[in-house]
């Protein structure tokens, strides 16, 4: 198929956009459309952040409130979903750095200065009740993962996130998104495969349909 | 293929879409996927949907607070602050005051227990009048100040972090009452006629009545400071022990206790935030460390604690958070510098 062909309609894009700029203009009603339409997003990733709700709504809440309060000063964005996204993952890492920093002075360690996010491994769930067997390797699987691995995939699997707007929520190299999800699939791929042997062989067409693209 | 019926099914059979999830696909596929996902909110939903069938496994939806109740959170910080703000700036003019009789039901939110003086005090008045008086409340943030300018020429400078609050009809009535939370500076016009105080500013300690002056009051310590630059102030406590105040002194009082302790200061140092600068006057670090604590509401971490106790003349700029360091820094020649934290301040190295 043609890459033409893949152009749809809808006017999500025009209307958050509309929504975006009457919000600029100190439209409060926008800013609770806004609110309500990534809400789901915004907490979910804040919980896999963080693993903590209260910390999540808390910053959800002043996320709203700051930008409210300087929407004089903001620009337009090109995505709305991906700014959202980007400032709660900043506020929320740093109320953590924060709390992660009093930890360890108190336990007397050194204080390291990397960012290491707990990605929680909330329930992954399989998409068909017959690969259930399946579910303990992917579980492994998947937490085995490097947390930027897990956390590029659930940005690109769970929030439907381009490469671009995934670059601009976690502040890093466009080639190396492309290789963190190289790496993760592959890597899932791998213990998946070693699981198929075990699968019943009725699911084999299916797997190969998904895992390998056929 | 029609171009709006692409469907999960086409997206799951494409070996380009299958290329872009697993990130395999050339510069040119992934730049038109990208491009096609960021088009609208129906692309990203059939993103989604499709990715999740190609990798075989979902993350589960969180389960998600109220939603409505967590904007009403939101909505009301939001035009809470709005309408403060709206309120400092009509003061000026005297004339806006029914645009601020809608704070009341925000006002009466943000008074809480530390106001036990000052809601016994309503309470009094409102039995006499036989009808309830709003109450109005400014609030500042670390790092803000706000002036309060009165149509008679007084001018009440709030510092930090602090509240200020007050009767709706409290500028008609001959003594004008305050209530304060905080530190605040007051330059009041004088008045001809000496037979009521001109303002009086509670705190939950006592009051400071003035007639005409400059000063300021803070509830930052424990219990509560007064300092007179100028004019005539007398200070009453909670216990009704009473003191008149001369310029150049400085009071404190507590609650819990009938003894108002009487000091003699340069007022400079104490009321010199109000004009965005610091002014010190043989002052050690450690009064200026806690003002900035205060002021910024930073934490501030001392490596070596005898630096608190070096003492200095002379005078920084307030203004901003960056300017001020830099001037502590290099007036007491120290090191300060700025972390997620808050401030960590050291010996200097090369001095």
């Amino acid at each position: 198929m043609t890459f033409e062909g893949r152009e749809s309609t809808g006017n999500g894009y025009a209307e958050s956009r509309q929504l975006w700029e009457q919000f600029l203009g100190g439209d409060l009603e926008a800013w609770e459309r806004i609110f309500t339409l990534f809400y789901k997003d915004l907490y979910g990733y804040g919980l896999k952040l963080s693993a903590r709700p209260e910390l999540t709504k808390d910053c959800i809440q002043e996320l709203f409130v700051v930008l409210w309060e300087r929407r004089d000063h903001l620009d337009e964005v090109q995505s709305i979903k991906a700014y959202l996204l980007a400032s709660l993952r900043r506020k929320l890492l740093k109320r953590l750095k924060k709390k992660r920093k009093h930890f360890t002075s108190l336990e007397q360690e050194d204080t390291s200065h990397s960012v290491d996010i707990q990605f929680s491994p909330e329930e992954l769930i399989i998409k068909r009740e017959r690969e259930n067997s399946k579910l303990q390797a992917l579980y492994e699987a998947f937490d085995a993962l490097p947390d930027r691995q897990k956390e590029v995939l659930y940005l690109k699997y769970f929030n439907g996130m381009s490469y671009e707007e995934i670059q601009e929520i976690l502040e890093i190299s466009y080639q190396s998104i492309r290789n963190h999800i190289y790496r993760a699939v592959k890597r899932l791929r791998n213990i998946l495969n070693e699981n198929i042997s075990e699968i019943t062989i009725s699911l084999l067409p299916f797997l190969f349909s998904f895992l390998f693209g056929i | 293929m029609e171009g709006n019926s692409i469907t999960v099914q086409h997206l799951c059979s494409d070996p380009s879409f299958i290329r872009w999830v697993e990130g395999r696909a050339t510069q040119n596929e992934e730049k038109s996927w990208n491009e096609w996902v960021q088009k609208n909110e129906e692309n990203r939903r059939l993103a989604i949907e499709a990715q999740q069938r190609i990798s075989g496994f979902v993350f589960d939806e969180p389960a998600l607070p109220d939603v409505q109740e967590e904007w009403s959170k939101v909505h009301h910080r939001v035009t809470a602050k709005e309408q403060a703000e709206a309120k400092v700036t009509n003061l000026g003019n005297g004339k806006s005051w029914d645009a601020v009789s809608v704070l009341y039901k925000v006002a009466a939110v943000l008074l809480v227990g530390a106001f036990v003086g000052f809601a016994a005090y309503i309470f009094q008045e409102s039995n006499q009048v036989k009808q309830e008086v709003a109450v109005h409340t400014v609030t500042t943030d670390y790092g803000e100040t706000k002036t309060l300018n009165l149509s008679d020429g007084s001018q009440i400078i709030l510092a930090a972090n602090s509240q200020l609050s007050f009767k709706e009809n409290w500028l008609e009535q001959p003594t004008k009452r305050l209530s304060l939370d905080g530190e605040a500076f007051f330059a009041v016009a004088p008045k001809k006629a000496k037979t009521h105080p001109k303002l009086e500013v509670e705190t939950e300690d006592g009051t400071a009545s003035v007639w005409g002056t400059r000063f300021t009051v803070d509830t930052y310590v424990e219990g509560t400071r007064v300092v007179l630059e100028e004019g005539e102030v007398e200070v009453r406590t909670i216990q009704d022990k009473r003191m008149t105040m001369n310029p150049g002194e400085m009071a404190t009082f507590q609650k819990e206790s009938s003894e108002i302790q009487l000091q003699k200061v340069n007022p400079r140092v104490y009321t010199s935030w109000s004009t965005n600068e610091l002014f010190f006057d043989d002052t050690p670090l450690s009064v200026l460390v806690n003002r900035i604590k205060r002021t910024y509401g930073v934490k501030v971490k001392v490596q070596n604690p005898e630096i608190l106790r070096k003492k200095l003349s002379g005078s920084v700029d307030f203004k901003s958070l960056d300017g001020l360091t830099d001037a502590v820094a290099k007036i007491f020649d120290i090191q300060i510098e700025q972390s997620e934290d808050g401030l960590i301040i050291n010996n200097n190295k090369k001095g």
